[in-house]
């Protein structure tokens, strides 16, 4: 069908190949330089302005071109100021390049399905380049945009290696409540399907990026319609340009450490405190602990787990790129190797990866092209996210009168009888388990651009993104003395495939008309994704200690020895029209109208259509006569744009009424477990009229830059409403069915204001200092839940969570009671409310336990007295870049940081007594012992029988931060020896990332994804050296 | 050229609508699982006993996660026992009656009726269209469709009164509006679900599907509904039939009281119809396949049980008090039931003795009619639930219910039936009308105790007083005319603004 259209276009539009053009031609020629450094300039562009003509300058910087007379021909290169001039006769015109101002008028920023320079952009988009990414040496590109971008909160929760712990990436907040609310990720125009918390940007290497634009308000990303509503990023991949062909290599390694570990109690004391804890709770003392100094004798400081789990850990990328070509046929290859261990011993990722771009012209005409990225990825990993095996958990709680191996070097561990403490020994849980998860990717299109007429441009592109994971968990049975150890060996293997394809056809049309200026594209896409896996696993007597299904490693001899297998999958369609229309009048006023229509498979019937529209303006005020005098001011736009996006958040079939086939009963002579046999009925109400998700954007903003471009900044105002919201309403009982039903209902909002400023502050033959500060702060509030009730999420260890939403406050706020401090004696119990309802607070509650505040004043602590007790947003986020370089040497130092923004700090929850009958925090030392010692740290007892670790503001801590995220001092070759060397280029760095970080939290890290941390993989201190060389 | 332009736009996007139209089909795809659907499902005689088997479903978890609370902690036959404080709280409700619409019990009785109503509703509309099939299993399923729909109405309105009544395959609009129905229209759909059930039900059943639903429990449940609605004359007709026809329906009593609660045992003589239970093996859940009651009715932390035993639905003084017993102790009790029913003091399982005072259990008593130990043999794997099936209707309550409609002269040769196996003499002659109705009660009591009868029983007696003034002499001060019916769940309330709540709550 789809070739069919493509065909009909042409057909319709091949007339206009035949219109020849007749007209005096004169033909010119010249050199391209740079005008600061005298660099003479391989592969700037020429083009003849109003016409789609150009060419490209050669190896030795000089072009020709056919012209006719009185056309204006026009000169831009990436980074440089254009130039025009007319041309009259046909002798030589040379051109020198200024180095573009600060504001970066003439940098081209993609818009998607089309490219616009940022002068003319009258909708809200940021762009970072090659070089800023290049300055922070990462696997993963998102954490390359941390502190870039006004406005895109990056938040990394997780410091496992490549990123694979998540990186989170918010732009303007969030948007939805029960989707997702990743920004959609196009890679060279391939719109890269939603993969919720799996790192989309760690598979591809981050030194083949050219820009990155962020698409922030809704009339810029509405082009791209339901997928939306949480804005575009879009990554462009270096192309070659025609010239010389050059070879360059970047390579860096490093060693890596945590930077902030908590300290846990030494074996005396943890013995002195347990025994405290248990005569508390009326328990007899453990033997083996019941001698403090005979602990200390001989266990000295004891087991220092967290030592044990955490290690210096190396890094290393290599990325060679190829790039080159002639007027005809630009490539440009890269090969890349990435290494990283993680500082949590035993964790690793290691990646390849591969990309070809090339652009072929046939002829004047048509022009074919394709860009392909094949990337493999592995991970080591463990659990250290999970609140009850997370192997930091462990290492936190781990007794330190445990050894992690015995003497014959069997692993040993935390034992129920001796220890009162029966968690799996973290070492055991690093060496023995075996968890490998491969990602294979492959994403690629080819396409094909044809120039109709003067003004038309066809374009056909069809792309596939294969992406292909293998996850492959292995616990051999192993002996340990310490808590659960693996007695029966236990294998899983999943195979999940996503192949997604996509085609697409767009037609433009650019045609100048004195000071009129349009700009149109008309489209249509078709994507197709699929999802599937095989998941299979067994448990049993392995013959072989060796990760195999098959039956004759496995032998089962009785019923706990399972045997498990099953498949599923997903499959939707999209299929999208779309255009847009820009006007622009004199380089002055600029109007912009997108519309786009997506229809989903996974939509109703009735609803299977979405519609998005927006309008976008801006205004040059410098263009204008009354602001031509105003010698200071160089340049200043005002920009306004509203417009729909959309979150399509709807599970296939979810306007269906399904059988659930899952229930069972028994018939028979059943007295063990046989007899069962199957039921189906429907257990969830369905929606017919579920959509997608609506959100709503009005930006209003200005750009300007002051003092010969000396200083440039970009402020944007922005109000988004996320209508529609799908959220899952349960069914009154009567209705026969349990599970929640989808529907549309429920608002939420975000306002803010995205700041950016860059600036040169020195600019000299020797000397040069510039700086960029962005900075970004928005408010989110949930103006209504509609028919739904509050949603509780978070903590899972804990009934109700720890976050809740709820109508007139901000997403996910943490929920808990507030405290009043502690409870000094009987008599203070006594006249407070009970703490818990429905107990004796005699027996419940003693002195020296936590005092909660009764907020209704009912007499009774209960789930009525929680409160809304802070959240994780910040109150602002901001970045600061400096470059300071000085003849050959550079040095660039990035802080980011974050202001405001609360964590929920609950790997207190296990650390400070109570939960676990492991080891405590240091801050237990201070601990209530008697009257009036402490009015913040509770007694200690087992078993919290007042609740002491229930929810509550005594773990909200506030978690600003500034950091310095980034540090790196390069140093380039002068030029003389460059020339000796026959080389272009060659730098050499030493960086370091995290060097500091100032902040008032206790916890290991204060970028925690979600809010609640519960001490997950922190980030490293890293420090690197690397070098870049360009033959 | 603007004019071409627009011309060959305008083409162009004539060619889109085009395409629009004929893409509608290529926005529904299969999904890679083939989806059933209530509209595509039901079509053969697999798919119609899977569709009946689904309203079996709820029974588990009524019986494990509601029926005893309610139906025994409630009354004055047991309390809420367990580890005190916190443990239970929602239990405690019921057994103190300060129970509120909020209480998650009495939630989960209206909430599992209603899933088994519209499974059983599902079966009645779509089984009639099923062409694949037997004609017997078609009127089996369209009788079990009735059965159940019966039973789970009968819980509800004995425990709310006015209730949504609906036999349609309703849609989830429909049950936000619904209002109550009249009790009186509740009882007739009851009594003609049964009066059809009994005709379309088989008998017996053949090994692979024992415990389904026969024409002799739909009759007994029959008897049951009569006599709760006062109508003596029918409830004796209908438990004369199953009597005399007991050979017909493979009904007798075990020689042994006891024998009724043995794995072994299960769908055996005595039984009309029992919740059937596998083991769970080491998930507690109330909605798994397994039954729990084991696991909580077990002396607490004595570890003869699975999961140590918690000791909850503890019997009381005066419960235990009514067994026959020739001293003070009560290892002196003759009635033959007791040693199968409840642990005393002094009471052995292996190496176990029952002691004098247990947490919980102030007495030492505590509920073994669920007993399923340890170490058994059966096949039961352990944790937390085990396979024993629970009793709904044994034939010892059809003889019962004919001796209390049929009236003291009629009825006294089946109630000493009952009193003859529990080892105790035949009852007096010449009692009066209102002394045979205490002396049924009592009998009812000990012969059915922990079978979740009991509030039912002292709800329905002729004296509409009789349950306050029971409860009250039980030390339940807060008993009230309110609580002969539960609150109307609040959360049901808040989605359907129609539902009005019972007086008092």
């Amino acid at each position: 069908m789809k070739f069919k259209f493509a065909l009909l276009c042409l057909v319709i539009l091949l007339p206009s190949f035949l219109n020849p053009l007749l007209a005096q031609n004169l033909s010119v020629s010249g050199k391209v330089l740079n005008k600061t450094t005298g660099e003479i300039l391989v592969g700037a562009t020429i083009s003849i302005e109003g016409t789609r003509k150009s060419v490209l300058t050669d190896a030795n910087g000089v072009y020709n071109i056919s012209v006719q007379k009185g056309a204006t021909l026009m000169v831009s290169y990436v980074g440089l100021n254009s130039q025009k001039q007319k041309v009259s006769t046909g002798t030589d015109i040379n051109f020198s390049l200024t180095e573009s101002a600060a504001s970066s008028l003439n940098d081209v920023v993609v818009i998607g399905y089309g490219t616009k320079k940022r002068k003319d952009v009258s909708t809200a988009i940021s762009s970072i380049s090659a070089k800023d990414i290049a300055a922070t040496p990462t696997a993963d590109a998102a954490q390359a945009l941390q502190g870039k971008v006004a406005g895109v909160t990056i938040v990394q929760g997780s410091g496992a290696p490549g990123g694979t712990g998540g990186t989170s990436i918010k732009i303007r907040g969030i948007s939805s409540l029960t989707g997702t609310n990743n920004p959609l990720i196009v890679v060279d125009g391939y719109p890269l399907p939603d993969q919720q918390s799996d790192n989309v940007l760690n598979s591809f290497g981050t030194g083949d990026i050219e820009t990155i634009d962020v698409l922030k308000d809704a009339a810029a990303a509405s082009i791209y319609g339901v997928r939306a509503s949480n804005g575009v990023i879009i990554i462009t991949t270096k192309r070659g340009k025609a010239g010389k062909t050059s070879l360059s290599l970047d390579s860096y390694h490093g060693v890596q450490n945590a930077w902030h570990l908590p300290t846990s109690l030494f074996a005396k004391d943890y013995a002195i405190l347990n025994s405290e804890a248990r005569i508390a709770s009326g328990l007899q003392l453990l033997p083996k602990l019941a001698d403090f100094n005979a602990i200390e004798a001989q266990y000295g400081t004891g087991t220092n787990w967290l030592k044990e789990i955490f290690r210096q850990a190396s890094m290393q990328s290599v990325n060679i790129t190829a790039a080159g070509g002639s007027d005809k046929a630009q490539f440009s290859l890269s090969a890349g190797y990435f290494k990283q261990d993680g500082i949590v011993y035993k964790t690793d990722v290691e990646r390849f990866n591969l990309r070809f771009n090339g652009d072929v012209k046939v002829n004047d005409k048509i022009k074919i092209g394709n860009s392909l990225s094949i990337n493999k990825f592995t991970e080591h990993g463990t659990d250290t996210y999970s609140p009850f095996n997370s192997v930091i958990l462990l290492a936190l709680t781990s007794p330190p009168t445990v050894l992690p191996r015995n003497a014959d070097g069997s692993y040993a561990g935390g034992n129920g009888s001796t220890d009162g403490f029966n968690e799996p020994n973290p070492i055991y849980q690093l060496e023995v388990p075996k968890n490998q998860f491969t990602k294979y990717r492959l994403t690629g299109n080819l396409f094909a651009e044809i120039n109709l007429l003067k003004y038309f441009k066809f374009k056909a592109s069809f792309g596939a993104d294969y992406n292909f994971q293998e996850i492959n968990n292995f616990s051999p049975a192993t002996p340990s003395s310490g808590g659960r150890p693996f007695i029966l060996t236990g294998y899983t293997a999943q195979k999940g495939l996503y192949p997604d394809f996509l085609s697409e056809y767009t037609l433009s049309y650019d045609k100048t008309f004195k000071k009129h200026k349009i700009n149109t594209v008309i489209g249509y896409t078709y994507q197709e994704n699929k999802y599937s896996y095989v998941l299979a696993g067994r448990g049993g007597n392995f013959t072989q200690n060796i990760p195999v299904l098959n039956d004759q490693i496995f032998r089962a001899t009785d019923i706990s020895q399972t045997y498990n297998a099953s498949e599923d999958g997903t499959n939707s369609r999209l299929i999208s029209y779309f255009g847009r229309l820009n006007y622009e009048f004199d380089s002055r006023i600029y109007l912009g109208f997108s519309i786009r229509r997506d229809g989903s498979s996974n939509f109703a019937p009735q609803n299977k259509y979405a519609v998005f529209p927006s309008v976008s303006a801006a205004w040059r005020l410098t263009r204008e006569p009354f602001l031509q005098s105003v010698k200071w001011l160089d340049e200043l736009k005002l920009r306004a744009s509203f417009g729909y996006t959309g979150n399509p958040n709807v599970a296939g079939n979810a306007y269906i009424q399904s059988i659930n086939q899952g229930f069972q009963y028994t018939f028979g002579n059943s007295t063990g477990s046989g007899g069962v046999v199957s039921g189906a009925a429907p257990s969830r109400s369905f929606n017919p009229d579920i959509k997608w998700e609506k959100n709503e954007q009005l930006n209003i903003g200005f750009d300007g830059s002051i003092l010969k471009s000396k200083i440039g900044f970009s402020v944007d105002v922005y109000q988004r409403r996320s209508k529609d919201l799908i959220l899952y309403v349960a069914p009154p009982f009567v209705s026969g069915t349990y599970e929640a039903v989808p529907f549309n209902t429920g608002t939420l909002q975000n306002r803010g204001i995205d700041f950016s400023i860059n600036a040169r502050i020195i600019n000299s033959k020797n000397v040069n200092w510039s700086a960029s500060a962005v900075l970004g702060t928005y408010k989110n509030e949930v103006i209504s839940l509609g028919l739904s009730a509050p949603l509780d999420g978070g903590f899972t260890r804990i009934t109700g969570g720890s976050l809740r939403t709820t109508q007139g406050a901000p997403a996910n706020f943490f929920y808990g009671f507030v405290t009043e401090g502690i409870f000094q004696n009987a008599g203070e119990i006594a006249k407070h409310a009970v703490q818990t309802a429905g107990t004796d607070p005699t027996t419940s509650t003693a002195p020296g336990d936590i005092k909660f505040k009764d907020l209704n004043g009912d007499g009774v602590i209960d789930d009525k007295d929680r409160t809304n007790i802070g959240n994780a947003n910040p109150n602002f986020t901001y970045g600061l870049t400096n470059t300071v370089s000085y003849k050959n040497f550079e040095l660039t130092i990035f802080l980011q940081g974050s202001q405001g923004n609360k964590v929920l700090n609950f790997t207190r929850w296990y650390t400070e007594g109570g939960v676990s009958n492991g080891n405590y925090s240091k801050d237990v030392i201070n601990r209530w012992t008697g009257e009036g010692t402490s009015n913040t740290m509770p007694r200690l007892v087992l078993n919290d029988p007042n609740g002491n670790n229930r929810v509550s503001d005594r773990f909200v801590e506030s978690a600003s931060y500034l950091r310095i995220k980034n540090a790196r001092l390069a140093y380039s070759i002068p030029s003389k020896l460059i020339d000796l060397l026959k080389i272009k280029k060659a730098m050499f760095y030493v960086s370091a990332q995290n060097l500091l970080t100032i902040t008032k939290y206790t916890g290991m890290d204060p970028e925690v994804g979600g809010g609640v941390d519960i001490g997950f993989y922190p980030q490293a201190r890293t420090f690197l050296t690397g070098v870049t060389i360009e033959f | 050229m603007t004019i071409i332009f627009f011309k060959r736009l305008s083409i162009l996007l004539a060619v889109s609508f085009f395409f629009t139209k004929c893409k509608k089909d290529e926005l529904t795809i299969q999904p890679t699982i083939p989806l059933t659907t209530v509209d595509n499902y039901y079509q053969n005689q697999t798919e119609a006993i899977n569709g009946v088997n689904a309203a079996y479903t709820p029974l588990s978890a009524i019986y494990n996660g509601a029926a005893w609370h309610l139906g025994d902690i409630m009354s004055d036959d047991t309390d809420l026992g367990g580890g005190g404080g916190g443990d239970g709280i929602e239990t405690a409700e019921l057994d103190n009656f300060s129970m509120t619409s909020f209480n998650p019990i009495i939630n989960t009785m209206w909430a599992q009726c209603y899933f088994g109503i519209l499974r059983a509703n599902l079966v009645l509309d779509r089984v009639p269209k099923v062409q694949i099939i037997s004609d017997a299993i078609k009127n089996r399923s369209l009788g079990e469709g009735r059965f159940l729909r019966a039973l789970y109405y009968y819980h509800l309105v004995r425990l709310f009164g006015d209730i949504p009544l609906y036999t349609n395959v309703i849609t989830a609009e429909e049950s936000a509006k619904i209002i109550r129905s009249p009790k009186k229209d509740v009882y007739n759909q009851i009594i003609v679900d049964l009066k059809l059930a009994e005709t379309l039900l088989p008998n017996t059943y053949t090994v692979n599907d024992k415990g389904r639903a026969t024409a002799g429990a739909a009759k007994g449940l029959l008897a049951s509904v009569y006599l709760t609605l006062g109508d003596k004359t029918n409830a004796a007709a209908k438990a004369k039939e199953i009597i005399d026809n007991r050979t017909t329906y493979n009904y007798d009593l075990w020689v042994d009281y006891g024998d009724n609660f043995k794995l072994e045992n299960e769908n055996g003589k005595e039984s009309l119809f029992e919740v059937q239970y596998r083991s769970g093996g080491g998930q507690y859940s109330d909605y798994g396949a397994g039954q729990k009651l084991n696991t909580f009715f077990a002396p607490r932390a004595q570890d003869i049980v699975q999961s140590s035993g918690y000791g909850w639905n503890v019997p009381t003084k005066d419960f235990a008090d009514n067994f026959e017993k020739t001293g003070a102790n009560y290892n002196t009790i003759i009635d033959k039931r007791r040693p199968s029913a409840m642990w005393i003091p002094g009471d052995t399982y292996g190496t176990y003795t029952q002691s004098s005072q247990l947490v919980g259990s102030p007495l030492g008593l505590n509920v073994r009619k669920y007993f399923v130990p340890i170490a058994n043999t059966l096949g039961d794997n352990g944790g937390w639930t085990c396979a024993l099936n629970v009793p709904i209707m044994r034939y010892s309550e059809v003889l019962l219910i004919y001796a209390e409609a049929a009236g003291p002269t009629l009825g006294k040769p089946f109630a000493d039936q009952v009193r003859a196996r529990a080892g105790l003499a035949a009852l007096p002659i010449g009692l009066t009308d209102a002394q045979w109705l205490e002396t049924i009660y009592k009998e009812r009591r000990l012969e059915l105790c922990f079978e979740m009868h009991r509030w039912y029983d002292l709800l329905r007696h002729p004296d509409t007083n009789y349950f306050i003034n029971v409860m009250k002499a039980a030390g339940k001060s807060n008993v009230a005319a309110k609580h002969r019916y539960m609150p109307i769940p609040q959360n049901e309330r808040d989605k359907n603004s129609n539902l009005t709540q019972n007086d008092g709550y």
